[in-house]
Protein backbone atom coordinates (compact mmCIF):
# COMPACT_ATOMS: atom_id res chain seq x y z
CA UNK A 1 0.00 0.00 0.00
CA UNK A 2 1.31 3.53 -0.70
CA UNK A 3 2.09 5.88 2.15
CA UNK A 4 -0.90 7.56 3.77
CA UNK A 5 -0.98 11.35 3.79
CA UNK A 6 -1.99 13.11 6.99
CA UNK A 7 -4.82 15.56 6.42
CA UNK A 8 -3.09 18.72 7.68
CA UNK A 9 -6.34 20.36 8.81
CA UNK A 10 -7.21 17.66 11.36
CA UNK A 11 -4.70 18.43 14.10
CA UNK A 12 -6.79 20.36 16.61
CA UNK A 13 -8.34 17.44 18.47
CA UNK A 14 -5.43 15.20 19.43
CA UNK A 15 -7.64 12.18 20.07
CA UNK A 16 -8.03 11.49 16.34
CA UNK A 17 -6.36 12.26 13.01
CA UNK A 18 -7.51 12.01 9.41
CA UNK A 19 -5.41 10.25 6.76
CA UNK A 20 -5.89 9.99 3.01
CA UNK A 21 -4.67 6.91 1.20
CA UNK A 22 -5.57 5.57 -2.23
CA UNK A 23 -8.35 8.15 -2.50
CA UNK A 24 -9.89 6.80 0.70
CA UNK A 25 -10.43 8.69 3.95
CA UNK A 26 -9.39 7.13 7.25
CA UNK A 27 -9.45 8.38 10.83
CA UNK A 28 -7.07 7.07 13.45
CA UNK A 29 -8.51 6.99 16.99
CA UNK A 30 -6.65 6.88 20.30
CA UNK A 31 -7.98 4.78 23.22
CA UNK A 32 -10.27 7.51 24.49
CA UNK A 33 -11.68 8.27 21.04
CA UNK A 34 -12.22 4.55 20.46
CA UNK A 35 -14.36 4.35 23.62
CA UNK A 36 -16.42 7.28 22.30
CA UNK A 37 -16.75 5.62 18.90
CA UNK A 38 -17.98 2.41 20.54
CA UNK A 39 -20.61 4.43 22.41
CA UNK A 40 -21.61 6.41 19.31
CA UNK A 41 -21.90 3.43 16.96
CA UNK A 42 -24.27 1.76 19.43
CA UNK A 43 -26.76 4.64 19.38
CA UNK A 44 -29.97 4.73 17.36
CA UNK A 45 -29.42 8.34 16.22
CA UNK A 46 -26.08 7.46 14.64
CA UNK A 47 -27.67 4.76 12.47
CA UNK A 48 -30.62 7.04 11.67
CA UNK A 49 -28.50 10.02 10.59
CA UNK A 50 -26.13 7.86 8.52
CA UNK A 51 -29.11 6.25 6.76
CA UNK A 52 -30.66 9.67 6.08
CA UNK A 53 -27.34 11.11 4.86
CA UNK A 54 -26.80 13.67 7.66
CA UNK A 55 -23.75 11.80 8.99
CA UNK A 56 -20.87 10.57 6.88
CA UNK A 57 -20.89 6.80 6.26
CA UNK A 58 -18.31 5.27 8.61
CA UNK A 59 -17.05 1.80 9.47
CA UNK A 60 -14.31 0.52 11.73
CA UNK A 61 -11.50 -1.28 9.90
CA UNK A 62 -11.15 -4.86 10.99
CA UNK A 63 -7.45 -5.87 10.86
CA UNK A 64 -8.53 -9.53 10.69
CA UNK A 65 -10.52 -8.90 7.52
CA UNK A 66 -7.65 -7.71 5.33
CA UNK A 67 -4.64 -5.37 5.06
CA UNK A 68 -4.82 -2.13 7.01
CA UNK A 69 -2.85 1.07 6.32
CA UNK A 70 0.59 1.22 7.95
CA UNK A 71 -0.35 4.21 10.13
CA UNK A 72 -2.93 2.01 11.91
CA UNK A 73 -0.13 0.69 14.12
CA UNK A 74 0.02 4.10 15.88
CA UNK A 75 -3.67 4.15 16.75
CA UNK A 76 -6.06 2.13 18.88
CA UNK A 77 -8.45 1.81 15.94
CA UNK A 78 -8.99 3.13 12.44
CA UNK A 79 -12.26 4.23 10.87
CA UNK A 80 -12.92 4.42 7.15
CA UNK A 81 -15.21 7.23 5.96
CA UNK A 82 -17.24 7.56 2.84
CA UNK A 83 -15.46 10.08 0.59
CA UNK A 84 -17.09 13.51 0.18
CA UNK A 85 -16.90 14.44 -3.54
CA UNK A 86 -15.47 17.94 -3.05
CA UNK A 87 -14.45 19.72 0.16
CA UNK A 88 -15.82 23.22 0.70
CA UNK A 89 -15.66 25.80 3.47
CA UNK A 90 -18.25 28.03 5.17
CA UNK A 91 -16.83 31.17 3.54
CA UNK A 92 -17.83 29.64 0.20
CA UNK A 93 -21.40 28.73 1.14
CA UNK A 94 -24.53 30.70 0.48
CA UNK A 95 -26.75 31.97 3.31
CA UNK A 96 -29.13 29.01 2.97
CA UNK A 97 -26.23 26.57 3.03
CA UNK A 98 -24.80 28.00 6.25
CA UNK A 99 -28.30 27.93 7.76
CA UNK A 100 -28.88 24.29 6.80
CA UNK A 101 -25.45 23.34 8.12
CA UNK A 102 -26.31 25.10 11.43
CA UNK A 103 -29.62 23.28 11.69
CA UNK A 104 -27.91 19.93 11.06
CA UNK A 105 -25.40 20.70 13.80
CA UNK A 106 -28.22 21.48 16.25
CA UNK A 107 -30.28 18.44 15.23
CA UNK A 108 -27.27 16.20 15.83
CA UNK A 109 -26.63 17.81 19.21
CA UNK A 110 -30.26 17.35 20.30
CA UNK A 111 -30.35 13.75 19.09
CA UNK A 112 -27.03 13.02 20.81
CA UNK A 113 -28.22 14.52 24.13
CA UNK A 114 -31.28 12.26 24.04
CA UNK A 115 -28.95 9.28 24.11
CA UNK A 116 -26.48 10.56 26.72
CA UNK A 117 -23.95 11.91 24.24
CA UNK A 118 -22.91 15.37 23.09
CA UNK A 119 -20.76 17.17 20.52
CA UNK A 120 -17.51 18.46 21.98
CA UNK A 121 -17.23 21.25 19.43
CA UNK A 122 -19.44 23.09 16.94
CA UNK A 123 -17.18 23.97 14.04
CA UNK A 124 -18.85 24.82 10.75
CA UNK A 125 -15.86 23.12 9.09
CA UNK A 126 -17.20 19.80 10.36
CA UNK A 127 -20.02 20.03 7.83
CA UNK A 128 -19.52 19.16 4.18
CA UNK A 129 -21.92 18.71 1.27
CA UNK A 130 -23.26 16.09 -1.08
CA UNK A 131 -24.67 18.53 -3.59
CA UNK A 132 -27.31 20.54 -1.72
CA UNK A 133 -27.42 18.17 1.25
CA UNK A 134 -25.25 18.84 4.32
CA UNK A 135 -23.23 15.99 5.84
CA UNK A 136 -21.55 16.07 9.23
CA UNK A 137 -18.11 14.51 8.83
CA UNK A 138 -16.26 14.77 12.15
CA UNK A 139 -17.29 11.53 13.81
CA UNK A 140 -14.69 12.07 16.56
CA UNK A 141 -16.66 15.12 17.78
CA UNK A 142 -19.20 12.90 19.49
CA UNK A 143 -18.55 11.89 23.06
CA UNK A 144 -20.48 10.69 26.08
CA UNK A 145 -21.60 13.78 27.90
CA UNK A 146 -19.71 14.20 31.17
CA UNK A 147 -22.29 14.77 33.93
CA UNK A 148 -22.93 18.43 34.68
CA UNK A 149 -21.05 19.73 31.66
CA UNK A 150 -22.47 22.72 29.74
CA UNK A 151 -22.46 22.90 25.93
CA UNK A 152 -18.74 23.28 25.23
CA UNK A 153 -19.30 24.23 21.59
CA UNK A 154 -21.85 26.99 22.25
CA UNK A 155 -19.45 29.91 21.78
CA UNK A 156 -17.98 28.29 18.67
CA UNK A 157 -21.47 27.68 17.29
CA UNK A 158 -22.28 31.36 17.73
CA UNK A 159 -19.03 32.54 16.15
CA UNK A 160 -19.12 30.26 13.12
CA UNK A 161 -22.85 29.85 12.51
CA UNK A 162 -25.16 32.18 14.37
CA UNK A 163 -23.34 35.51 14.09
CA UNK A 164 -22.60 35.21 10.34
CA UNK A 165 -26.26 34.35 9.75
CA UNK A 166 -27.50 37.23 11.93
CA UNK A 167 -25.28 39.74 10.14
CA UNK A 168 -26.58 38.71 6.73
CA UNK A 169 -30.21 38.38 7.80
CA UNK A 170 -30.43 41.57 9.89
CA UNK A 171 -27.89 43.89 8.26
CA UNK A 172 -27.29 42.42 4.79
CA UNK A 173 -23.58 42.14 5.63
CA UNK A 174 -22.07 39.23 3.66
CA UNK A 175 -20.41 36.80 6.04
CA UNK A 176 -17.87 35.42 3.52
CA UNK A 177 -15.04 37.93 4.02
CA UNK A 178 -15.46 37.73 7.80
CA UNK A 179 -15.27 33.93 7.91
CA UNK A 180 -12.41 33.90 5.43
CA UNK A 181 -10.65 36.55 7.50
CA UNK A 182 -10.82 34.52 10.71
CA UNK A 183 -11.08 30.76 10.94
CA UNK A 184 -12.40 31.13 14.49
CA UNK A 185 -15.36 33.09 13.19
CA UNK A 186 -16.81 36.40 14.36
CA UNK A 187 -16.36 37.25 18.05
CA UNK A 188 -19.39 38.51 20.02
CA UNK A 189 -18.03 42.06 20.44
CA UNK A 190 -17.38 42.54 16.71
CA UNK A 191 -20.77 41.08 15.86
CA UNK A 192 -22.43 43.47 18.29
CA UNK A 193 -20.65 46.46 16.79
CA UNK A 194 -21.66 45.46 13.28
CA UNK A 195 -25.28 44.89 14.25
CA UNK A 196 -25.42 48.44 15.61
CA UNK A 197 -27.93 49.88 18.05
CA UNK A 198 -30.97 48.97 15.96
CA UNK A 199 -29.75 45.42 15.55
CA UNK A 200 -29.71 44.92 19.32
CA UNK A 201 -33.50 44.90 19.35
CA UNK A 202 -33.72 42.05 16.86
CA UNK A 203 -34.59 38.54 17.92
CA UNK A 204 -31.74 36.58 19.50
CA UNK A 205 -29.30 39.48 19.67
CA UNK A 206 -29.81 40.52 23.30
CA UNK A 207 -29.01 37.07 24.67
CA UNK A 208 -26.69 35.35 22.20
CA UNK A 209 -24.69 38.44 21.23
CA UNK A 210 -25.01 41.28 23.75
CA UNK A 211 -25.11 39.28 26.97
CA UNK A 212 -22.51 36.82 25.72
CA UNK A 213 -20.18 39.69 24.83
CA UNK A 214 -20.69 41.22 28.29
CA UNK A 215 -20.35 37.86 30.07
CA UNK A 216 -17.11 37.13 28.23
CA UNK A 217 -15.79 40.58 29.14
CA UNK A 218 -16.76 40.09 32.79
CA UNK A 219 -15.86 36.43 33.32
CA UNK A 220 -13.48 35.62 30.45
CA UNK A 221 -10.44 35.80 32.71
CA UNK A 222 -12.02 34.59 35.95
CA UNK A 223 -9.86 32.34 38.09
CA UNK A 224 -12.86 30.29 39.18
CA UNK A 225 -13.38 26.87 37.64
CA UNK A 226 -16.71 27.77 36.08
CA UNK A 227 -17.20 24.31 34.66
CA UNK A 228 -16.80 22.76 38.10
CA UNK A 229 -19.12 25.39 39.63
CA UNK A 230 -21.80 24.56 37.09
CA UNK A 231 -21.36 20.84 37.60
CA UNK A 232 -21.69 21.25 41.36
CA UNK A 233 -24.81 23.39 40.93
CA UNK A 234 -26.48 20.63 38.90
CA UNK A 235 -26.19 21.83 35.28
CA UNK A 236 -27.93 19.14 33.27
CA UNK A 237 -28.70 18.36 29.67
CA UNK A 238 -32.19 19.91 29.88
CA UNK A 239 -30.53 23.36 29.83
CA UNK A 240 -28.56 22.55 26.69
CA UNK A 241 -31.68 21.13 25.04
CA UNK A 242 -33.70 24.25 25.88
CA UNK A 243 -30.96 26.49 24.45
CA UNK A 244 -30.41 24.39 21.33
CA UNK A 245 -34.16 24.10 20.66
CA UNK A 246 -34.58 27.89 20.87
CA UNK A 247 -31.53 28.45 18.70
CA UNK A 248 -32.97 26.05 16.15
CA UNK A 249 -36.21 28.01 16.03
CA UNK A 250 -34.35 31.31 15.74
CA UNK A 251 -32.10 30.10 12.91
CA UNK A 252 -34.87 28.33 10.98
CA UNK A 253 -36.74 31.66 10.97
CA UNK A 254 -33.84 33.75 9.62
CA UNK A 255 -34.17 34.91 6.04
CA UNK A 256 -32.00 37.00 3.76
CA UNK A 257 -34.26 39.58 2.21
CA UNK A 258 -32.06 40.91 -0.53
CA UNK A 259 -33.46 42.29 -3.71
CA UNK A 260 -32.32 41.51 -7.19
CA UNK A 261 -28.61 41.08 -7.64
CA UNK A 262 -26.72 41.92 -10.83
CA UNK A 263 -26.31 38.42 -12.17
CA UNK A 264 -28.98 36.28 -10.58
CA UNK A 265 -31.49 37.75 -13.03
CA UNK A 266 -29.09 37.24 -15.90
CA UNK A 267 -30.77 34.28 -17.55
CA UNK A 268 -34.19 35.91 -17.18
CA UNK A 269 -33.17 39.20 -18.78
CA UNK A 270 -32.97 37.90 -22.35
CA UNK A 271 -29.27 38.50 -22.95
CA UNK A 272 -29.33 35.47 -25.15
CA UNK A 273 -31.40 34.94 -28.19
CA UNK A 274 -33.27 31.67 -27.83
CA UNK A 275 -31.32 30.10 -30.71
CA UNK A 276 -27.98 31.05 -29.10
CA UNK A 277 -29.00 29.54 -25.79
CA UNK A 278 -30.08 26.30 -27.41
CA UNK A 279 -26.86 25.98 -29.44
CA UNK A 280 -24.86 26.66 -26.29
CA UNK A 281 -26.72 23.96 -24.36
CA UNK A 282 -26.06 21.42 -27.11
CA UNK A 283 -22.38 22.40 -27.27
CA UNK A 284 -21.91 21.98 -23.49
CA UNK A 285 -23.87 18.72 -23.57
CA UNK A 286 -21.56 17.27 -26.25
CA UNK A 287 -18.41 18.17 -24.31
CA UNK A 288 -19.80 16.90 -21.00
CA UNK A 289 -20.97 13.61 -22.50
CA UNK A 290 -17.53 12.73 -23.91
CA UNK A 291 -15.53 10.28 -21.82
CA UNK A 292 -16.31 9.75 -18.17
CA UNK A 293 -16.32 13.11 -16.44
CA UNK A 294 -15.63 12.73 -12.74
CA UNK A 295 -15.47 16.38 -11.72
CA UNK A 296 -16.68 19.42 -13.65
CA UNK A 297 -16.16 23.02 -12.59
CA UNK A 298 -18.70 25.52 -13.87
CA UNK A 299 -17.00 28.89 -13.35
CA UNK A 300 -19.38 31.83 -13.33
CA UNK A 301 -22.30 29.41 -13.09
CA UNK A 302 -24.95 32.09 -12.42
CA UNK A 303 -28.16 30.16 -11.63
CA UNK A 304 -26.70 26.86 -12.83
CA UNK A 305 -28.28 26.19 -16.25
CA UNK A 306 -25.09 24.66 -17.62
CA UNK A 307 -24.12 23.01 -14.32
CA UNK A 308 -27.30 20.99 -14.67
CA UNK A 309 -26.45 19.97 -18.24
CA UNK A 310 -22.97 18.92 -17.11
CA UNK A 311 -24.45 16.99 -14.17
CA UNK A 312 -26.46 14.85 -16.59
CA UNK A 313 -23.16 13.30 -17.65
CA UNK A 314 -20.61 13.97 -14.91
CA UNK A 315 -20.29 12.39 -11.46
CA UNK A 316 -20.06 15.76 -9.69
CA UNK A 317 -20.22 19.44 -10.61
CA UNK A 318 -18.81 22.35 -8.60
CA UNK A 319 -20.80 25.44 -9.58
CA UNK A 320 -18.97 28.64 -8.65
CA UNK A 321 -20.14 32.23 -8.91
CA UNK A 322 -19.13 35.49 -7.25
CA UNK A 323 -22.78 36.53 -6.98
CA UNK A 324 -24.05 35.35 -3.61
CA UNK A 325 -27.71 35.70 -4.53
CA UNK A 326 -27.31 33.66 -7.75
CA UNK A 327 -25.66 30.88 -5.76
CA UNK A 328 -28.35 31.08 -3.07
CA UNK A 329 -31.05 30.67 -5.71
CA UNK A 330 -29.22 27.75 -7.28
CA UNK A 331 -28.85 26.15 -3.86
CA UNK A 332 -32.53 26.58 -3.02
CA UNK A 333 -33.64 25.05 -6.32
CA UNK A 334 -31.20 22.12 -5.96
CA UNK A 335 -32.37 21.61 -2.40
CA UNK A 336 -36.00 21.51 -3.50
CA UNK A 337 -35.07 18.83 -6.05
CA UNK A 338 -32.96 16.94 -3.48
CA UNK A 339 -30.07 17.22 -5.94
CA UNK A 340 -26.86 15.64 -4.68
CA UNK A 341 -24.45 16.06 -7.61
CA UNK A 342 -24.10 19.85 -7.97
CA UNK A 343 -22.25 21.77 -5.25
CA UNK A 344 -23.02 25.50 -5.45
CA UNK A 345 -20.27 27.75 -4.07
CA UNK A 346 -19.75 31.49 -3.72
CA UNK A 347 -16.34 32.44 -5.06
CA UNK A 348 -14.54 35.01 -7.14
CA UNK A 349 -11.83 33.72 -9.48
CA UNK A 350 -9.85 36.93 -9.22
CA UNK A 351 -10.06 36.95 -5.40
CA UNK A 352 -10.09 33.19 -4.79
CA UNK A 353 -10.13 31.13 -1.60
CA UNK A 354 -6.51 31.03 -0.40
CA UNK A 355 -4.56 28.46 1.59
CA UNK A 356 -5.36 29.33 5.19
CA UNK A 357 -4.70 28.41 8.80
CA UNK A 358 -1.68 26.82 10.46
CA UNK A 359 1.19 26.56 7.96
CA UNK A 360 -1.36 27.63 5.34
CA UNK A 361 -2.40 24.00 5.16
CA UNK A 362 -5.62 23.79 7.15
CA UNK A 363 -7.95 25.15 4.46
CA UNK A 364 -6.96 24.78 0.85
CA UNK A 365 -7.33 26.68 -2.39
CA UNK A 366 -9.85 25.24 -4.84
CA UNK A 367 -7.40 23.43 -7.16
CA UNK A 368 -5.79 21.61 -4.20
CA UNK A 369 -9.14 20.03 -3.35
CA UNK A 370 -9.61 18.17 -6.62
CA UNK A 371 -8.77 19.06 -10.21
CA UNK A 372 -11.57 19.11 -12.75
CA UNK A 373 -11.55 17.01 -15.90
CA UNK A 374 -13.81 19.56 -17.53
CA UNK A 375 -14.04 23.31 -16.88
CA UNK A 376 -16.89 25.46 -18.14
CA UNK A 377 -16.08 29.15 -18.53
CA UNK A 378 -19.18 30.52 -20.25
CA UNK A 379 -19.61 34.25 -20.74
CA UNK A 380 -16.89 34.75 -18.14
CA UNK A 381 -13.75 35.87 -19.94
CA UNK A 382 -14.84 39.51 -20.41
CA UNK A 383 -15.44 39.83 -16.65
CA UNK A 384 -11.99 38.43 -15.86
CA UNK A 385 -10.03 40.34 -18.53
CA UNK A 386 -11.93 43.63 -18.70
CA UNK A 387 -13.77 43.64 -15.37
CA UNK A 388 -10.83 42.47 -13.23
CA UNK A 389 -7.89 43.51 -15.46
CA UNK A 390 -6.37 40.01 -15.72
CA UNK A 391 -4.18 39.66 -18.86
CA UNK A 392 -5.97 37.44 -21.37
CA UNK A 393 -3.02 35.06 -21.89
CA UNK A 394 -2.69 34.54 -18.12
CA UNK A 395 -6.34 33.58 -17.85
CA UNK A 396 -6.03 31.05 -20.70
CA UNK A 397 -2.82 29.68 -19.14
CA UNK A 398 -4.53 29.29 -15.78
CA UNK A 399 -7.41 27.38 -17.35
CA UNK A 400 -5.01 25.12 -19.27
CA UNK A 401 -2.92 24.47 -16.14
CA UNK A 402 -5.98 22.96 -14.46
CA UNK A 403 -5.40 20.08 -16.85
CA UNK A 404 -8.93 19.19 -17.89
CA UNK A 405 -10.91 19.92 -21.03
CA UNK A 406 -12.09 23.52 -21.36
CA UNK A 407 -15.38 24.75 -22.74
CA UNK A 408 -15.07 28.50 -23.09
CA UNK A 409 -17.27 31.13 -24.64
CA UNK A 410 -15.53 34.18 -26.05
CA UNK A 411 -17.65 37.31 -25.94
CA UNK A 412 -16.48 39.73 -28.64
CA UNK A 413 -16.11 43.48 -28.28
CA UNK A 414 -19.27 43.97 -30.33
CA UNK A 415 -21.37 42.29 -27.62
CA UNK A 416 -23.44 44.75 -25.54
CA UNK A 417 -22.21 43.15 -22.29
CA UNK A 418 -18.62 44.07 -23.17
CA UNK A 419 -19.85 47.59 -23.90
CA UNK A 420 -21.31 47.79 -20.39
CA UNK A 421 -18.00 46.74 -18.85
CA UNK A 422 -16.04 49.29 -20.88
CA UNK A 423 -18.51 52.12 -20.27
CA UNK A 424 -16.60 53.75 -17.40
CA UNK A 425 -13.14 52.36 -17.98
CA UNK A 426 -10.16 53.34 -20.03
CA UNK A 427 -9.86 50.74 -22.78
CA UNK A 428 -6.41 49.30 -22.08
CA UNK A 429 -7.37 45.85 -23.25
CA UNK A 430 -5.71 45.62 -26.65
CA UNK A 431 -5.31 41.90 -26.00
CA UNK A 432 -9.06 41.44 -25.78
CA UNK A 433 -9.56 40.29 -29.38
CA UNK A 434 -10.89 37.06 -30.80
CA UNK A 435 -7.71 36.33 -32.82
CA UNK A 436 -5.46 36.98 -29.79
CA UNK A 437 -7.63 34.73 -27.68
CA UNK A 438 -7.57 31.96 -30.26
CA UNK A 439 -3.78 32.22 -30.58
CA UNK A 440 -3.38 31.93 -26.79
CA UNK A 441 -5.71 28.96 -26.68
CA UNK A 442 -3.96 27.16 -29.55
CA UNK A 443 -0.56 27.75 -27.89
CA UNK A 444 -1.64 25.59 -24.95
CA UNK A 445 -4.48 23.43 -26.23
CA UNK A 446 -5.82 21.44 -29.09
CA UNK A 447 -9.14 22.92 -30.19
CA UNK A 448 -11.62 20.07 -30.55
CA UNK A 449 -14.61 22.13 -31.59
CA UNK A 450 -15.37 25.75 -32.47
CA UNK A 451 -18.85 27.16 -33.03
CA UNK A 452 -19.83 30.81 -33.54
CA UNK A 453 -23.26 31.46 -32.03
CA UNK A 454 -26.05 32.91 -34.15
CA UNK A 455 -25.92 36.36 -32.51
CA UNK A 456 -22.49 36.86 -34.08
CA UNK A 457 -20.88 38.26 -30.94
CA UNK A 458 -20.06 35.01 -29.17
CA UNK A 459 -17.92 32.00 -30.12
CA UNK A 460 -17.84 28.66 -28.31
CA UNK A 461 -14.63 26.61 -27.99
CA UNK A 462 -13.98 23.13 -26.68
CA UNK A 463 -10.26 22.73 -26.07
CA UNK A 464 -7.97 20.11 -24.55
CA UNK A 465 -4.62 21.10 -22.96
CA UNK A 466 -1.60 19.40 -24.50
CA UNK A 467 0.65 17.13 -22.41
CA UNK B 1 -6.84 -4.63 60.14
CA UNK B 2 -6.94 -1.16 61.66
CA UNK B 3 -5.64 0.18 58.36
CA UNK B 4 -7.97 -1.85 56.13
CA UNK B 5 -11.18 0.08 56.74
CA UNK B 6 -9.85 3.58 55.86
CA UNK B 7 -7.99 2.05 52.90
CA UNK B 8 -11.19 0.49 51.53
CA UNK B 9 -13.07 3.72 52.12
CA UNK B 10 -10.38 5.69 50.27
CA UNK B 11 -10.50 3.23 47.34
CA UNK B 12 -14.29 3.44 47.15
CA UNK B 13 -14.07 7.22 47.22
CA UNK B 14 -11.46 7.30 44.46
CA UNK B 15 -13.47 4.94 42.28
CA UNK B 16 -16.62 6.98 42.75
CA UNK B 17 -14.85 10.19 41.84
CA UNK B 18 -14.79 10.73 38.09
CA UNK B 19 -11.86 12.92 37.06
CA UNK B 20 -13.14 15.86 35.04
CA UNK B 21 -12.49 15.35 31.33
CA UNK B 22 -11.07 18.52 29.82
CA UNK B 23 -12.22 19.59 26.37
CA UNK B 24 -9.68 20.54 23.68
CA UNK B 25 -11.85 23.57 22.91
CA UNK B 26 -12.01 26.49 25.34
CA UNK B 27 -15.72 27.00 25.87
CA UNK B 28 -15.22 30.49 27.38
CA UNK B 29 -16.24 31.12 30.99
CA UNK B 30 -18.73 33.82 30.08
CA UNK B 31 -20.22 31.68 27.33
CA UNK B 32 -20.74 28.84 29.80
CA UNK B 33 -22.40 31.09 32.37
CA UNK B 34 -24.71 32.66 29.78
CA UNK B 35 -26.09 29.20 29.07
CA UNK B 36 -27.82 29.37 32.46
CA UNK B 37 -29.95 32.24 31.17
CA UNK B 38 -30.67 30.38 27.96
CA UNK B 39 -31.68 27.17 29.69
CA UNK B 40 -35.20 28.27 30.61
CA UNK B 41 -36.74 27.31 33.96
CA UNK B 42 -34.14 24.59 34.53
CA UNK B 43 -31.46 27.28 34.21
CA UNK B 44 -33.11 29.44 36.87
CA UNK B 45 -32.93 26.63 39.41
CA UNK B 46 -29.20 26.16 38.70
CA UNK B 47 -28.59 29.92 39.00
CA UNK B 48 -30.23 29.97 42.42
CA UNK B 49 -28.20 26.99 43.52
CA UNK B 50 -25.01 28.54 42.18
CA UNK B 51 -25.61 31.78 44.10
CA UNK B 52 -26.59 29.92 47.23
CA UNK B 53 -23.34 27.95 47.09
CA UNK B 54 -21.36 31.15 46.63
CA UNK B 55 -23.05 32.70 49.68
CA UNK B 56 -22.21 29.60 51.68
CA UNK B 57 -18.65 29.80 50.33
CA UNK B 58 -18.33 33.41 51.45
CA UNK B 59 -19.70 32.60 54.89
CA UNK B 60 -17.50 29.49 55.07
CA UNK B 61 -20.53 27.30 55.73
CA UNK B 62 -20.71 23.76 54.37
CA UNK B 63 -18.39 22.15 51.79
CA UNK B 64 -16.59 23.88 48.98
CA UNK B 65 -17.68 23.56 45.34
CA UNK B 66 -14.58 21.96 44.05
CA UNK B 67 -13.62 19.87 47.00
CA UNK B 68 -11.93 16.73 45.81
CA UNK B 69 -11.02 13.60 47.75
CA UNK B 70 -7.32 14.28 47.42
CA UNK B 71 -7.75 17.74 49.01
CA UNK B 72 -8.92 16.31 52.31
Amino acid sequence: MPEAAVEPGSFRDRSARVFIQDDEVFRGLNERALEQWNALSATAFFRRFVAEGGLVGTERLDPAAGPVPAFAADWAAVLRHERIPFVSYPYEWSFGMLRDAALLQLDLLLAALDEGMTLKDASAYNVQWRGAKPVFVDIASFERRPPGEPWIGYRQFCQLFLYPLLLTAYRDIPFHPWLRGSLEGIDPESCLNMLGLGGRLRRGVLTHVYLQARAQAAYGSTKRDVKADLRAAGFDSALIKANATRLRKLIAGLTWKRGRSTWSEYTKCGHYEAADAEAKRRFVGRAAATGSRRLVWDLGCNTGTFSRIAAEHASYVVALDADHLAVERLFQSLKAENHTRILPLVGNLTDPSPDLGWRNLERKRLASRGRPDLVLALALIHHVVIGANVPLDEFVDWLADLGGDIVIEFVTREDPMVGVLLRNKEDQYADYQLDVFERCLRARCEILEREPLGSGTRVMYWARPRG
Amino acid sequence: MRLLTPLLLACAFLLAWQPPVQAYLDPGSGSMLIQLLLGGVAGLAVILKLFWRRILDILHIGGHDRERPGDA
